[in-house]
Protein backbone atom coordinates (compact mmCIF):
# COMPACT_ATOMS: atom_id res chain seq x y z
CA UNK A 1 0.00 0.00 0.00
CA UNK A 2 1.21 3.15 -0.96
CA UNK A 3 1.26 6.14 1.22
CA UNK A 4 -0.90 8.08 -0.33
CA UNK A 5 -3.44 5.48 -0.50
CA UNK A 6 -2.64 5.37 3.79
CA UNK A 7 -3.20 9.10 3.32
CA UNK A 8 -6.74 8.96 1.59
CA UNK A 9 -8.12 6.27 3.97
CA UNK A 10 -6.92 8.61 6.96
CA UNK A 11 -9.07 11.81 4.98
CA UNK A 12 -11.72 9.24 4.24
CA UNK A 13 -12.15 7.72 7.81
CA UNK A 14 -12.49 11.44 9.04
CA UNK A 15 -14.97 12.35 6.76
CA UNK A 16 -17.28 9.70 7.28
CA UNK A 17 -16.57 9.53 11.40
CA UNK A 18 -15.89 12.81 12.03
CA UNK A 19 -18.39 15.69 10.26
CA UNK A 20 -20.81 12.79 8.12
CA UNK A 21 -21.72 15.08 5.37
CA UNK A 22 -24.01 14.61 2.31
CA UNK A 23 -25.43 16.22 -0.16
CA UNK A 24 -28.34 17.48 -0.10
CA UNK A 25 -31.20 20.12 -0.75
CA UNK A 26 -30.83 24.32 0.48
CA UNK A 27 -34.42 24.13 2.23
CA UNK A 28 -32.31 27.68 3.20
CA UNK A 29 -33.90 28.68 -0.75
CA UNK A 30 -36.89 29.37 0.80
CA UNK A 31 -35.25 32.92 1.21
CA UNK A 32 -34.89 33.13 -2.33
CA UNK A 33 -38.72 32.87 -2.68
CA UNK A 34 -38.51 29.14 -3.53
CA UNK A 35 -41.23 27.05 -1.05
CA UNK A 36 -40.56 23.58 -2.71
CA UNK A 37 -37.50 21.83 -4.19
CA UNK A 38 -38.73 19.57 -6.88
CA UNK A 39 -38.55 22.31 -9.46
CA UNK A 40 -34.60 21.88 -8.95
CA UNK A 41 -33.79 18.34 -8.19
CA UNK A 42 -35.43 15.26 -10.03
CA UNK A 43 -36.66 14.10 -6.22
CA UNK A 44 -39.39 15.99 -5.25
CA UNK A 45 -38.45 15.89 -1.58
CA UNK A 46 -35.45 17.61 -2.58
CA UNK A 47 -31.82 16.45 -2.35
CA UNK A 48 -29.35 14.84 -5.18
CA UNK A 49 -28.42 15.94 -8.71
CA UNK A 50 -29.60 18.96 -9.61
CA UNK A 51 -32.38 19.30 -12.97
CA UNK A 52 -31.97 21.25 -15.96
CA UNK A 53 -33.91 24.34 -14.77
CA UNK A 54 -32.44 23.94 -10.98
CA UNK A 55 -28.65 24.65 -12.73
CA UNK A 56 -30.02 27.38 -14.90
CA UNK A 57 -31.58 28.47 -12.25
CA UNK A 58 -28.53 28.80 -10.11
CA UNK A 59 -26.43 30.27 -13.20
CA UNK A 60 -28.90 33.01 -13.57
CA UNK A 61 -28.14 34.00 -10.23
CA UNK A 62 -24.91 35.82 -11.90
CA UNK A 63 -25.35 39.61 -13.69
CA UNK A 64 -22.96 38.69 -16.17
CA UNK A 65 -22.63 36.01 -18.22
CA UNK A 66 -19.48 33.93 -17.39
CA UNK A 67 -18.21 31.54 -20.43
CA UNK A 68 -15.42 29.87 -20.09
CA UNK A 69 -15.04 27.55 -23.41
CA UNK A 70 -13.24 24.61 -21.83
CA UNK A 71 -15.84 24.40 -18.97
CA UNK A 72 -18.75 25.25 -21.46
CA UNK A 73 -17.72 22.67 -23.85
CA UNK A 74 -17.58 19.81 -21.39
CA UNK A 75 -20.95 21.29 -20.18
CA UNK A 76 -22.07 19.99 -23.89
CA UNK A 77 -19.98 16.77 -23.72
CA UNK A 78 -22.67 15.79 -20.19
CA UNK A 79 -25.74 16.94 -21.69
CA UNK A 80 -27.68 18.83 -19.28
CA UNK A 81 -31.06 18.65 -20.78
CA UNK A 82 -34.49 18.68 -19.43
CA UNK A 83 -35.66 14.82 -19.04
CA UNK A 84 -39.44 15.40 -19.17
CA UNK A 85 -39.19 12.01 -21.56
CA UNK A 86 -41.95 13.80 -23.62
CA UNK A 87 -41.07 15.89 -27.42
CA UNK A 88 -42.92 19.39 -28.09
CA UNK A 89 -45.37 17.91 -29.22
CA UNK A 90 -46.34 15.60 -26.06
CA UNK A 91 -44.98 12.22 -27.61
CA UNK A 92 -42.96 10.31 -25.05
CA UNK A 93 -39.17 10.38 -26.56
CA UNK A 94 -35.86 9.45 -24.71
CA UNK A 95 -34.02 11.91 -22.51
CA UNK A 96 -30.70 12.08 -20.69
CA UNK A 97 -29.41 13.79 -18.30
CA UNK A 98 -25.64 13.40 -16.14
CA UNK A 99 -25.01 15.28 -13.06
CA UNK A 100 -21.87 15.45 -10.90
CA UNK A 101 -21.74 16.46 -7.31
CA UNK A 102 -18.05 17.06 -5.73
CA UNK A 103 -17.23 18.55 -2.13
CA UNK A 104 -13.84 18.74 -0.69
CA UNK A 105 -13.65 19.70 2.72
CA UNK A 106 -10.69 21.61 4.54
CA UNK A 107 -10.54 21.11 8.21
CA UNK A 108 -8.23 21.04 10.80
CA UNK A 109 -7.38 17.25 11.86
CA UNK A 110 -5.35 15.91 14.08
CA UNK A 111 -2.90 12.98 12.65
CA UNK A 112 -1.92 9.55 14.50
CA UNK A 113 0.57 10.34 16.82
CA UNK A 114 0.48 14.27 16.32
CA UNK A 115 -0.11 16.44 19.02
CA UNK A 116 -1.31 19.17 17.02
CA UNK A 117 -3.94 19.52 14.20
CA UNK A 118 -2.84 20.32 10.87
CA UNK A 119 -5.45 21.57 7.60
CA UNK A 120 -6.26 18.84 5.71
CA UNK A 121 -8.73 18.39 2.68
CA UNK A 122 -10.71 15.29 2.73
CA UNK A 123 -13.15 14.28 0.17
CA UNK A 124 -16.20 14.51 1.31
CA UNK A 125 -18.40 13.77 -1.55
CA UNK A 126 -17.66 12.59 -4.99
CA UNK A 127 -20.73 11.40 -6.24
CA UNK A 128 -21.84 11.29 -10.03
CA UNK A 129 -24.99 10.16 -11.73
CA UNK A 130 -28.22 11.02 -13.79
CA UNK A 131 -31.24 10.81 -14.86
CA UNK A 132 -33.70 9.39 -17.77
CA UNK A 133 -36.54 9.75 -19.12
CA UNK A 134 -39.14 8.23 -21.70
CA UNK A 135 -42.50 9.04 -21.41
CA UNK A 136 -44.40 9.21 -18.02
CA UNK A 137 -41.09 6.97 -16.93
CA UNK A 138 -38.24 8.64 -15.08
CA UNK A 139 -35.20 7.08 -13.84
CA UNK A 140 -32.30 8.25 -11.68
CA UNK A 141 -29.40 6.90 -10.05
CA UNK A 142 -25.99 8.16 -8.40
CA UNK A 143 -22.54 6.31 -7.73
CA UNK A 144 -20.58 7.82 -5.20
CA UNK A 145 -16.98 6.63 -4.09
CA UNK A 146 -16.74 4.80 -0.68
CA UNK A 147 -14.82 3.40 2.32
CA UNK A 148 -15.74 0.21 3.33
CA UNK A 149 -13.23 -0.19 6.33
CA UNK A 150 -11.56 -3.49 5.06
CA UNK A 151 -8.90 -1.13 3.04
CA UNK A 152 -7.02 2.05 4.37
CA UNK A 153 -8.46 3.93 0.98
CA UNK A 154 -11.94 4.84 -0.91
CA UNK A 155 -12.35 1.47 -2.20
CA UNK A 156 -15.31 1.02 -3.53
CA UNK A 157 -18.42 2.69 -5.56
CA UNK A 158 -21.80 2.63 -3.81
CA UNK A 159 -24.76 3.92 -5.38
CA UNK A 160 -26.81 5.90 -2.44
CA UNK A 161 -30.15 6.50 -4.75
CA UNK A 162 -31.15 4.44 -7.72
CA UNK A 163 -34.72 4.62 -8.23
CA UNK A 164 -37.58 4.56 -11.41
CA UNK A 165 -40.61 7.11 -11.56
CA UNK A 166 -44.02 6.98 -12.85
CA UNK A 167 -45.14 10.67 -13.35
CA UNK A 168 -49.03 9.89 -13.63
CA UNK A 169 -48.91 13.88 -14.31
CA UNK A 170 -47.16 17.08 -13.14
CA UNK A 171 -48.26 16.51 -9.72
CA UNK A 172 -48.04 13.35 -9.01
CA UNK A 173 -45.67 10.66 -9.06
CA UNK A 174 -44.77 6.92 -8.02
CA UNK A 175 -41.40 6.06 -7.25
CA UNK A 176 -39.74 2.79 -6.36
CA UNK A 177 -35.80 1.97 -5.46
CA UNK A 178 -33.23 3.71 -3.18
CA UNK A 179 -34.36 6.61 -1.78
CA UNK A 180 -33.61 8.79 0.99
CA UNK A 181 -37.16 8.49 3.09
CA UNK A 182 -39.37 11.66 3.08
CA UNK A 183 -38.50 12.84 6.49
CA UNK A 184 -37.97 16.69 7.57
CA UNK A 185 -35.73 19.32 6.36
CA UNK A 186 -33.09 17.77 4.05
CA UNK A 187 -30.31 19.91 5.39
CA UNK A 188 -27.31 20.19 3.59
CA UNK A 189 -23.33 19.66 4.91
CA UNK A 190 -22.51 20.64 8.40
CA UNK A 191 -25.62 21.59 9.54
CA UNK A 192 -27.92 17.76 9.51
CA UNK A 193 -27.83 18.04 13.50
CA UNK A 194 -31.28 16.84 13.52
CA UNK A 195 -31.02 14.26 10.45
CA UNK A 196 -27.92 12.34 11.89
CA UNK A 197 -29.69 12.07 15.25
CA UNK A 198 -32.50 10.43 13.33
CA UNK A 199 -30.48 8.14 11.38
CA UNK A 200 -30.22 10.26 8.24
CA UNK A 201 -26.78 10.46 7.74
CA UNK A 202 -25.03 10.27 4.25
CA UNK A 203 -25.29 6.38 3.75
CA UNK A 204 -28.44 5.94 5.37
CA UNK A 205 -31.28 5.20 2.83
CA UNK A 206 -33.74 2.69 1.84
CA UNK A 207 -35.41 0.43 -0.43
CA UNK A 208 -38.87 2.16 -0.60
CA UNK A 209 -41.98 2.49 -2.63
CA UNK A 210 -42.71 6.56 -2.29
CA UNK A 211 -45.90 8.26 -3.78
CA UNK A 212 -45.31 12.09 -3.86
CA UNK A 213 -48.13 15.03 -4.28
CA UNK A 214 -46.76 18.55 -4.80
CA UNK A 215 -49.40 21.10 -5.28
CA UNK A 216 -49.41 24.95 -5.13
CA UNK A 217 -50.51 24.89 -1.80
CA UNK A 218 -49.19 21.59 0.09
CA UNK A 219 -46.47 18.88 -0.59
CA UNK A 220 -47.41 14.82 0.67
CA UNK A 221 -44.90 12.34 0.77
CA UNK A 222 -45.75 8.95 1.87
CA UNK A 223 -43.19 5.77 1.90
CA UNK A 224 -43.47 2.58 2.84
CA UNK A 225 -39.54 0.78 3.31
CA UNK A 226 -38.21 -2.33 2.66
CA UNK A 227 -35.02 -1.42 4.89
CA UNK A 228 -31.82 -0.84 3.57
CA UNK A 229 -30.81 -4.09 1.72
CA UNK A 230 -27.14 -3.58 1.83
CA UNK A 231 -27.22 -3.89 5.12
CA UNK A 232 -27.29 -7.05 7.62
CA UNK A 233 -30.99 -8.43 7.56
CA UNK A 234 -30.92 -8.01 11.54
CA UNK A 235 -30.25 -4.14 11.01
CA UNK A 236 -32.78 -3.85 8.05
CA UNK A 237 -35.77 -1.61 9.37
CA UNK A 238 -38.98 -1.77 7.46
CA UNK A 239 -41.42 0.51 7.88
CA UNK A 240 -42.69 4.11 6.70
CA UNK A 241 -41.89 7.74 6.45
CA UNK A 242 -44.86 10.68 5.64
CA UNK A 243 -44.17 14.40 5.59
CA UNK A 244 -47.02 16.72 5.15
CA UNK A 245 -45.85 20.31 3.96
CA UNK A 246 -48.52 23.53 3.76
CA UNK A 247 -47.17 26.33 1.99
CA UNK A 248 -49.41 28.95 2.47
CA UNK A 249 -47.38 31.60 0.60
CA UNK A 250 -44.58 31.74 -0.82
CA UNK A 251 -42.91 33.49 1.50
CA UNK A 252 -43.99 30.10 4.24
CA UNK A 253 -43.46 26.73 4.56
CA UNK A 254 -44.77 24.39 7.71
CA UNK A 255 -44.28 20.83 7.41
CA UNK A 256 -44.97 17.93 10.03
CA UNK A 257 -43.03 14.63 9.53
CA UNK A 258 -43.69 10.70 11.14
CA UNK A 259 -41.45 7.54 10.79
CA UNK A 260 -42.14 4.71 11.95
CA UNK A 261 -39.84 1.12 11.76
CA UNK A 262 -39.22 -2.23 12.95
CA UNK A 263 -35.98 -4.55 12.68
CA UNK A 264 -35.80 -8.00 14.08
CA UNK A 265 -35.19 -6.88 16.97
CA UNK A 266 -36.65 -3.69 17.95
CA UNK A 267 -38.99 -0.91 17.22
CA UNK A 268 -38.39 2.94 16.51
CA UNK A 269 -40.98 6.07 16.03
CA UNK A 270 -39.93 9.67 15.07
CA UNK A 271 -42.25 12.82 14.97
CA UNK A 272 -41.75 16.38 13.96
CA UNK A 273 -42.17 19.13 13.04
CA UNK A 274 -40.58 22.36 10.64
CA UNK A 275 -41.04 25.73 9.67
CA UNK A 276 -39.02 27.92 6.83
CA UNK A 277 -40.00 31.42 6.84
CA UNK A 278 -38.60 34.45 4.18
CA UNK A 279 -38.56 37.58 5.81
CA UNK A 280 -38.00 40.81 4.00
CA UNK A 281 -34.62 42.28 2.79
CA UNK A 282 -33.80 38.88 2.16
CA UNK A 283 -33.89 37.10 5.59
CA UNK A 284 -35.36 33.90 6.64
CA UNK A 285 -35.37 31.38 9.15
CA UNK A 286 -36.09 27.53 9.05
CA UNK A 287 -36.33 25.19 11.98
CA UNK A 288 -37.11 21.57 12.80
CA UNK A 289 -37.94 19.62 16.33
CA UNK A 290 -38.35 16.27 16.48
CA UNK A 291 -38.73 13.64 19.28
CA UNK A 292 -37.93 10.07 18.46
CA UNK A 293 -38.70 6.73 21.09
CA UNK A 294 -36.48 3.55 19.86
CA UNK A 295 -35.72 0.26 21.76
CA UNK A 296 -35.99 -3.64 21.92
CA UNK A 297 -39.43 -4.99 21.87
CA UNK A 298 -40.38 -5.16 25.45
CA UNK A 299 -37.70 -3.65 27.14
CA UNK A 300 -36.41 -0.05 27.48
CA UNK A 301 -36.26 2.31 25.44
CA UNK A 302 -34.19 5.59 24.11
CA UNK A 303 -36.05 8.49 24.18
CA UNK A 304 -34.37 11.70 22.27
CA UNK A 305 -35.33 15.25 21.39
CA UNK A 306 -33.63 16.93 18.84
CA UNK A 307 -33.44 20.34 17.41
CA UNK A 308 -32.07 22.90 14.99
CA UNK A 309 -32.13 26.89 13.91
CA UNK A 310 -30.87 28.74 11.14
CA UNK A 311 -31.29 32.22 10.70
CA UNK A 312 -29.56 33.76 7.42
CA UNK A 313 -29.61 36.87 4.98
CA UNK A 314 -28.88 36.46 1.28
CA UNK A 315 -26.79 39.84 1.32
CA UNK A 316 -26.37 39.14 -2.33
CA UNK A 317 -28.18 36.82 -4.72
CA UNK A 318 -24.92 34.55 -4.42
CA UNK A 319 -24.01 34.76 -1.19
CA UNK A 320 -25.75 33.39 2.27
CA UNK A 321 -24.90 34.47 5.74
CA UNK A 322 -26.25 32.47 8.24
CA UNK A 323 -25.68 31.76 11.81
CA UNK A 324 -27.23 27.70 13.54
CA UNK A 325 -28.01 25.81 16.19
CA UNK A 326 -28.64 22.48 16.53
CA UNK A 327 -28.74 20.30 20.10
CA UNK A 328 -29.68 16.69 21.12
CA UNK A 329 -31.31 15.85 24.46
CA UNK A 330 -31.34 12.47 25.66
CA UNK A 331 -33.90 11.30 28.49
CA UNK A 332 -32.61 10.26 31.71
CA UNK A 333 -28.69 10.29 30.16
CA UNK A 334 -27.97 14.04 30.60
CA UNK A 335 -24.40 13.12 29.37
CA UNK A 336 -25.67 12.55 25.84
CA UNK A 337 -26.42 15.96 25.61
CA UNK A 338 -24.78 18.01 23.11
CA UNK A 339 -24.79 21.02 21.17
CA UNK A 340 -23.50 22.69 18.03
CA UNK A 341 -23.66 26.14 16.84
CA UNK A 342 -21.38 28.12 14.61
CA UNK A 343 -21.75 30.78 11.52
CA UNK A 344 -20.59 31.03 7.90
CA UNK A 345 -21.39 31.92 5.03
CA UNK A 346 -22.38 29.79 1.71
CA UNK A 347 -21.20 31.74 -1.53
CA UNK A 348 -22.19 30.67 -5.04
CA UNK A 349 -18.60 32.19 -7.14
CA UNK A 350 -20.06 30.55 -10.18
CA UNK A 351 -22.62 28.70 -12.08
CA UNK A 352 -21.31 25.24 -10.75
CA UNK A 353 -19.15 26.56 -7.49
CA UNK A 354 -19.69 27.47 -4.05
CA UNK A 355 -16.84 28.18 -1.48
CA UNK A 356 -18.48 27.98 2.04
CA UNK A 357 -16.86 28.93 5.25
CA UNK A 358 -17.93 28.10 8.95
CA UNK A 359 -16.93 28.27 12.66
CA UNK A 360 -18.82 25.04 14.21
CA UNK A 361 -18.59 24.83 17.91
CA UNK A 362 -19.46 21.72 19.31
CA UNK A 363 -20.02 20.72 22.73
CA UNK A 364 -20.63 17.60 24.56
CA UNK A 365 -21.35 16.80 28.47
CA UNK A 366 -18.26 14.46 28.46
CA UNK A 367 -15.43 15.95 25.88
CA UNK A 368 -16.20 20.01 26.72
CA UNK A 369 -16.29 22.78 23.92
CA UNK A 370 -14.42 21.81 20.56
CA UNK A 371 -13.87 24.48 17.80
CA UNK A 372 -13.30 24.46 14.45
CA UNK A 373 -13.41 26.50 11.38
CA UNK A 374 -14.05 24.53 8.18
CA UNK A 375 -14.28 25.27 4.56
CA UNK A 376 -15.80 24.13 1.17
CA UNK A 377 -15.32 23.82 -2.32
CA UNK A 378 -18.56 22.37 -4.07
CA UNK A 379 -18.73 21.49 -7.59
CA UNK A 380 -22.00 20.45 -8.89
CA UNK A 381 -23.69 20.38 -12.37
CA UNK B 1 -6.04 -9.85 -13.89
CA UNK B 2 -5.93 -6.38 -15.19
CA UNK B 3 -6.22 -3.30 -12.38
CA UNK B 4 -9.23 -1.44 -14.25
CA UNK B 5 -11.16 -4.94 -13.41
CA UNK B 6 -10.08 -5.11 -9.82
CA UNK B 7 -11.22 -1.68 -9.88
CA UNK B 8 -14.54 -1.97 -11.71
CA UNK B 9 -15.18 -5.38 -9.38
CA UNK B 10 -14.68 -2.92 -6.17
CA UNK B 11 -17.86 -1.14 -7.51
CA UNK B 12 -20.27 -3.11 -4.30
CA UNK B 13 -23.56 -2.31 -4.57
CA UNK B 14 -24.52 -4.37 -1.33
CA UNK B 15 -21.99 -3.96 1.31
CA UNK B 16 -22.12 -8.18 1.05
CA UNK B 17 -19.22 -7.72 -0.76
CA UNK B 18 -16.91 -7.81 2.36
CA UNK B 19 -15.16 -11.14 3.84
CA UNK B 20 -18.05 -12.09 6.33
CA UNK B 21 -15.99 -12.33 9.01
CA UNK B 22 -15.43 -8.13 8.20
CA UNK B 23 -19.29 -7.71 7.82
CA UNK B 24 -21.05 -6.55 10.15
CA UNK B 25 -23.93 -8.91 10.22
CA UNK B 26 -26.44 -9.48 13.28
CA UNK B 27 -26.04 -13.22 13.75
CA UNK B 28 -24.78 -15.32 16.27
CA UNK B 29 -25.54 -12.67 19.08
CA UNK B 30 -25.43 -12.64 23.04
CA UNK B 31 -28.51 -12.12 24.80
CA UNK B 32 -29.42 -8.18 25.02
CA UNK B 33 -28.72 -7.89 28.52
CA UNK B 34 -25.48 -9.75 28.58
CA UNK B 35 -24.48 -7.07 25.63
CA UNK B 36 -24.72 -3.66 27.18
CA UNK B 37 -23.34 -0.64 25.82
CA UNK B 38 -21.62 -0.55 29.59
CA UNK B 39 -19.62 -3.36 28.91
CA UNK B 40 -18.87 -2.17 25.30
CA UNK B 41 -17.51 1.21 26.42
CA UNK B 42 -15.34 -0.35 28.72
CA UNK B 43 -13.36 -1.49 26.02
CA UNK B 44 -13.93 1.70 23.58
CA UNK B 45 -12.73 4.15 26.55
CA UNK B 46 -10.23 2.10 28.04
CA UNK B 47 -6.68 3.88 27.07
CA UNK B 48 -4.74 0.20 26.98
CA UNK B 49 -3.61 -1.40 23.83
CA UNK B 50 -6.91 -2.29 23.26
CA UNK B 51 -8.56 0.50 23.79
CA UNK B 52 -9.68 3.51 21.31
CA UNK B 53 -9.07 6.04 23.69
CA UNK B 54 -5.14 5.62 23.64
CA UNK B 55 -5.59 7.68 20.41
CA UNK B 56 -8.96 9.02 20.11
CA UNK B 57 -8.94 11.03 23.35
CA UNK B 58 -10.07 14.74 24.59
CA UNK B 59 -6.86 16.00 24.75
CA UNK B 60 -5.67 14.39 21.45
CA UNK B 61 -8.94 13.75 19.22
CA UNK B 62 -7.21 11.73 16.06
CA UNK B 63 -9.16 12.47 13.06
CA UNK B 64 -11.60 14.27 15.11
CA UNK B 65 -12.63 11.40 17.42
CA UNK B 66 -13.21 11.66 21.14
CA UNK B 67 -13.99 8.21 22.68
CA UNK B 68 -12.54 9.15 25.93
CA UNK B 69 -16.31 8.86 27.62
CA UNK B 70 -18.78 6.53 27.20
CA UNK B 71 -21.34 9.47 25.75
CA UNK B 72 -19.05 10.38 23.02
CA UNK B 73 -17.93 6.96 22.34
CA UNK B 74 -21.57 5.79 22.14
CA UNK B 75 -22.23 8.98 19.80
CA UNK B 76 -19.80 7.78 17.63
CA UNK B 77 -20.27 3.95 17.92
CA UNK B 78 -24.15 4.13 17.38
CA UNK B 79 -24.23 5.90 14.27
CA UNK B 80 -21.35 5.13 11.96
CA UNK B 81 -20.77 0.98 12.94
CA UNK B 82 -20.65 0.68 9.29
CA UNK B 83 -17.48 1.69 9.02
CA UNK B 84 -16.18 1.03 12.40
CA UNK B 85 -16.77 -2.50 12.80
CA UNK B 86 -14.73 -3.96 9.62
CA UNK B 87 -11.47 -1.72 10.86
CA UNK B 88 -12.47 -3.22 14.27
CA UNK B 89 -12.57 -6.82 12.73
CA UNK B 90 -9.74 -6.32 9.77
CA UNK B 91 -7.50 -5.59 13.14
CA UNK B 92 -6.97 -1.88 11.39
CA UNK B 93 -8.05 -0.18 14.33
CA UNK B 94 -6.68 0.22 17.34
CA UNK B 95 -3.76 1.15 15.14
CA UNK B 96 -0.82 -0.13 16.33
CA UNK B 97 -2.62 -1.80 19.12
CA UNK B 98 -3.83 -5.18 20.34
CA UNK B 99 -6.78 -6.80 17.55
CA UNK B 100 -9.90 -7.24 19.46
CA UNK B 101 -10.70 -11.08 19.98
CA UNK B 102 -13.66 -12.57 18.39
CA UNK B 103 -15.59 -12.51 22.02
CA UNK B 104 -15.27 -8.44 21.63
CA UNK B 105 -16.39 -8.40 18.30
CA UNK B 106 -19.38 -10.87 19.44
CA UNK B 107 -20.03 -8.24 22.27
CA UNK B 108 -19.92 -4.92 20.44
CA UNK B 109 -21.97 -6.55 17.25
CA UNK B 110 -24.67 -8.14 19.87
CA UNK B 111 -25.28 -4.99 21.65
CA UNK B 112 -25.55 -2.68 17.87
CA UNK B 113 -27.68 -5.31 16.25
CA UNK B 114 -30.13 -5.35 19.44
CA UNK B 115 -30.75 -1.61 19.26
CA UNK B 116 -27.41 0.52 19.84
CA UNK B 117 -29.05 1.22 23.36
CA UNK B 118 -27.29 3.57 25.69
CA UNK B 119 -27.79 0.98 28.62
CA UNK B 120 -26.01 -0.94 31.43
CA UNK B 121 -24.82 1.88 33.57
Amino acid sequence: MTASERSLGRLGLVAALSLGATAQAYPQYIGKGYATCGACHYNPTGGGLVTAYGFGASSATFPGEVSVPALEKLADLLGKHEVSGRDDDGKPTFHLALGLDVRLLEVPVVQVQQAKETPTTIPMLMEAGGAAGFGSLLVYGTVTARRSGLTQGVDMAFSREHWAAWRFDDSVSLKVGRVVLPYGLRLPDHTQYVREELGFGKWDQAYALELDKVTDDWMLSLALSAGDLALSSGLQERGGAATFTVLPAAWLSAGASVLGGVTEKGSRAAAGLNLRVQFPHKLYAMGEADAQVRGLFGAAALKEGVGYLRLGWFALESLDLFGELGGRRVLDHWNLTKLRYGGGLDWHVLPWVELSGQYLLEEDVEAGPRGAWLAQVHVFY
Amino acid sequence: MPKWLVTLSGVYFFSCGAPPAARLDCSNLLPADQASFARVATLVTSSSAKGCAACHNTKSPTYGLNLEGPGVAWDAFATKMNLVYPLLATGQMPKGGEKWTDDELRLVRSWYCQGALYDGF
